[in-house]
C-alpha cells in the first residue's frame, strides 16, 4: 500500500470540504479521483502532498505517517493544471531543479535530465524557455520535473484540463505509458469521465467531500452501488423497481433477478440500464430473448456519432421518465424508426441498486 | 431606380473603405497635440537649463559644479537617495509580498494608505517629521538624549523624509508582478523539496527582480529631486544638510542662475541615466 488515507476531514470555516475520507491506493496503481468542481478532489490531493493540513485523520505514504510533515519532506511529485513551470529557467533547469536541491552531482543531474527528456520526447527542447513551448509540451516538462527526483508517489491535479481535446488524448496515453514503465503509484484528479475511464486502474467517485464509491471503470459503470455514481457516469436509465420473490417488478412486468441483486432484501430499488443495453422491437415482431419492460412511443431520433440516439416514453406508470436508447444506424434503418412509432422495449442487461 | 437603390449601400461601403485608408486628420491632430505638449513643457525647459548652464562656456560650468559646497550638496543627495533606495527596496518588496500573499484585517486600508505619500504635499511631510523627531518631542528627545542620534538638520532626517516620500514606489512596482506570479510556482517548489528561503531565492525573486530594480531606481530618482520635505527637516546648512536641490534653490535665491543651472544639469544627468536604466528594465520585462 503506497498511499493510505485514514478518516481525513477538512473544513474551511463552516464549509466541510472533506468528510472523513479513507482511501488506500496500491503500489504501482494509477488511481483516478473523479468528481465535479468543488467536490473536494483537489483538496484531497493537496492534503496528500502536504500543501494543506487536514483537520483530522492521517496520511500515510509507504508506511510512513506524513500527516504533520511539510511538503518538502514528503517527496511527492505534483503536477498542476497550469503547469507552473519556473518561467526564468530553461526546460533542463526546470527538470533538474529537484536534483539540484538534493545536491546531486552535475554529471548525474545531466544524465537524469537527458533520460527524462527522452521519456517525455522533448530531447531537442532542453534549452528552450517554457514560454517557447506549447501547452502540451509544458505539461510534459512539468511531469518530467516531478519525476526527476524519483518521487514516492505522483500526484496530478487536472493535468490536462487546460489543453485541447486532441492533445489531451495523446498526453493521456503517454502518461499511462510512462506511469506503467516507472511503476510509480499515481493519483490523478479530474472532472473528465472520459479521461478517467481511459486511463484508470481504479476510479474513486468523490462528491461533496465524500468518497462515494471505488472500483474499476467497468464495475463502476455496469454495477454501481450508489445512485449518484449511476447517473454521474455516462447516461443512465433509472426506473423504480421492487422485489417480488426471485423476480423484480418494473412497470408491472416481472424480470428475473440479476445475480448480484440477491442481497437487496427489503430495499427500495432502482433498475439501472445503459442506453446501449436497450433493444427496440416492433410490436408485431417481439422476441423474449431480452427482458421486456413494456411498450412505448418513439419521441425523438437523433444522431449521436457514431450511434443513433432514440428517446422513448413508456406507456404506463413510467410515462414521465423518458428512456434513452443507443442503436446502430443499421438497427434503426432495419426497424425504420420514426417519431411517433410504437415500439417494445427490451433490455439486454440491467442492474439493481438500492435508493 | 431599383438599380440605384441596390447599389447605393455597396457604394457607401466602398467609400468608407477608401476613406479609412487616407491618413485621418483626427489622428494627425492627436499626434501634434501629444508631441507639441512634450516639446513645449518638457524638452524646451530641459534645453533652456542646459543652455543657461553652459552660457559662459564649459570652464565656467565646471567651476560651478566643482565648488566644494556644490560637490558636497550633490554627494549628500546621491548618498541619502542611495541609502533610502536600498532600505525602501528591501522593505517595499517585503510589504508587497505580505500584501499579495496574506490576508489580514485592515489589509484594504493599508493598501490605500500606501499611496498617501503620493498625495501629501512633501512640505507637509517635512512638518510631520519635525513634529515627531524634534528635540522637544518624546521620540526625538529619546533618540537625541539616550542614543545620541540627531535626526533634524542631519542626514538621518533627510533619509527619513525621503523614505516617506518614496515609500510607494517599490511596493507599487513589485505588487502587480507578484500578483501575476503564479502562487502554484512556489507550491511546486515546495513539493519538489525546496524550503521557503530557497524558493524565494531561486523561484520568486528571479521572477520579480526586474520590478524590484525598477522600483529601486524610481525611488532613487524621485529622492534625488526631493526638495520640500528635505528643506523643512534638514534646513539649509552647507556641508552638513544642504542637498543638491536645496543648493540649487539657494543659488536661484541669490540670483546666481548660472550656478543653479549647472548643478541642475548634474542632477538631471544622474536622473536621466537612472531613467534610462528603468526604461531598459521595463522593456526587458515586457519582452520576457
Amino acid at each position: 500500500m503506497s498511499i493510505e488515507i485514514q478518516g481525513v476531514s477538512k473544513s474551511y470555516g463552516t464549509h466541510e470540504v472533506l468528510k472523513h475520507v479513507s482511501l488506500t491506493v496500491e503500489s504501482g496503481e494509477l488511481f483516478v479521483l473523479l468528481g465535479a468542481s468543488g467536490s473536494g478532489k483537489s483538496t484531497l490531493l493537496r492534503l496528500i502532498a502536504g500543501l494543506l493540513e487536514p483537520d483530522s485523520g492521517r496520511v500515510i505514504l509507504h508506511g510512513r505517517d506524513v500527516t504533520v510533515l511539510p511538503p518538502q519532506q514528503r517527496g511527492t511529485g505534483f503536477v498542476f493544471q497550469n503547469y507552473s513551470l519556473f518561467r526564468h529557467m530553461t526546460v533542463r533547469q526546470n527538470i533538474a531543479f529537484g536534483l539540484s536541491i538534493r545536491r546531486t552531482n552535475r554529471t548525474e543531474q545531466n544524465r537524469r535530465v537527458d533520460e527524462l527528456l527522452q521519456l517525455i520526447d522533448l530531447v531537442e527542447m532542453g534549452d528552450r524557455m517554457p514560454s517557447q513551448l506549447s501547452g502540451g509540451q509544458q505539461q510534459r516538462v512539468a511531469l518530467a520535473r516531478a519525476l526527476a527526483y524519483e518521487p514516492s508517489v505522483l500526484l496530478l491535479d487536472e493535468p490536462f484540463g487546460a489543453l485541447d481535446v486532441k492533445i489531451r488524448a495523446q498526453l493521456r496515453q503517454s502518461l499511462v505509458g510512462i506511469q506503467r514503465r516507472l511503476g510509480v503509484t499515481t493519483i490523478l484528479v479530474t472532472h473528465d469521465q472520459e479521461e478517467a475511464f481511459d486511463i484508470a486502474d481504479r476510479i474513486g467517485i468523490i462528491e461533496q467531500g465524500e468518497l462515494l464509491e471505488l472500483g474499476t471503470p467497468d464495475a463502476l459503470y455496469r454495477s454501481p452501488q450508489r445512485l449518484f455514481t449511476a447517473s454521474f457516469l455516462g447516461t443512465a436509465n433509472l426506473l423504480d423497481a421492487r422485489r417480488s420473490g426471485e423476480s423484480v417488478v418494473v412497470n408491472d412486468v416481472l424480470l428475473p433477478m440479476p445475480s448480484d441483486g440477491q442481497y437487496l432484501n427489503g430495499h427500495a430499488l432502482k433498475l439501472l440500464f445503459r442506453p446501449e443495453e436497450v433493444s427496440l422491437m416492433r410490436p408485431d415482431n417481439t422476441t423474449s430473448r431480452y427482458g421486456l419492460i413494456g411498450a412505448g412511443v418513439v419521441q425523438a431520433v437523433s444522431f449521436a456519432q457514431p450511434m443513433i440516439r432514440v428517446q422513448i416514453s413508456l406507456t404506463g406508470e413510467h410515462a414521465n421518465t423518458p428512456i434513452q436508447a443507443l442503436l446502430t444506424a443499421s438497427e434503426v434503418s432495419e426497424l425504420n424508426l420514426r417519431e411517433g412509432d410504437q415500439v417494445v422495449v427490451g433490455l439486454r442487461s440491467y442492474h439493481l441498486l438500492p435508493i | 431606380m431599383t438599380e440605384f437603390r441596390l447599389s447605393a449601400p455597396i457604394e457607401r461601403e466602398q467609400a468608407a473603405v477608401r476613406r479609412s485608408r487616407k491618413p485621418s486628420y483626427g489622428f494627425l491632430g492627436l499626434r501634434a497635440v501629444a508631441l507639441g505638449y512634450l516639446i513645449a513643457f518638457v524638452l524646451v525647459p530641459l534645453i533652456v537649463v542646459q543652455v543657461q548652464g553652459l552660457r559662459f562656456g564649459f570652464t565656467e560650468f565646471w567651476a560651478s559644479v566643482t565648488r566644494p559646497e556644490a560637490i558636497s550638496a550633490v554627494t549628500l543627495s546621491v548618498y541619502t537617495s542611495a541609502v533610502m533606495a536600498l532600505i525602501n527596496t528591501v522593505i517595499g518588496t517585503l510589504t508587497a509580498f505580505v500584501l499579495v500573499r496574506y490576508r489580514f484585517p485592515g489589509k484594504s486600508i493599508l493598501n490605500t494608505v500606501i499611496d498617501l505619500p503620493f498625495a501629501i504635499p512633501t512640505l507637509v511631510t517635512g512638518v510631520m517629521l519635525v513634529l515627531l523627531y524634534g528635540p522637544q518631542t518624546v521620540v526625538g528627545g529619546f533618540l537625541n538624549n539616550q542614543l545620541g542620534i540627531r535626526v533634524l538638520f542631519a542626514v538621518p532626517g533627510i533619509i527619513l523624509a525621503l523614505l516617506v516620500v518614496g515609500y510607494p514606489f517599490v511596493i507599487r512596482t513589485v505588487q502587480p508582478v507578484l500578483l501575476q506570479f503564479e502562487m502554484n510556482q512556489s507550491e511546486a517548489a515546495f513539493t519538489i523539496g525546496a524550503g521557503a528561503w530557497t524558493t524565494f531565492r531561486r523561484v520568486i525573486f528571479p521572477a520579480i527582480r526586474p520590478a524590484v530594480v525598477t522600483g529601486l531606481l524610481l525611488s532613487f530618482a524621485r529622492s534625488l529631486g526631493e526638495f520640500g520635505s528635505v528643506i523643512v527637516v534638514a534646513g539649509n546648512i552647507p556641508f552638513r544638510s544642504q542637498t543638491g536641490t536645496v543648493y540649487v534653490y539657494t543659488q536661484v535665491e541669490a540670483g546666481n542662475l548660472q550656478a543653479a543651472s549647472s548643478v541642475s544639469m548634474v542632477l538631471l544627468i544622474i536622473a536621466f541615466v537612472v531613467t534610462l536604466g528603468v526604461d531598459r528594465l521595463l522593456r526587458r520585462n515586457t519582452h520576457a
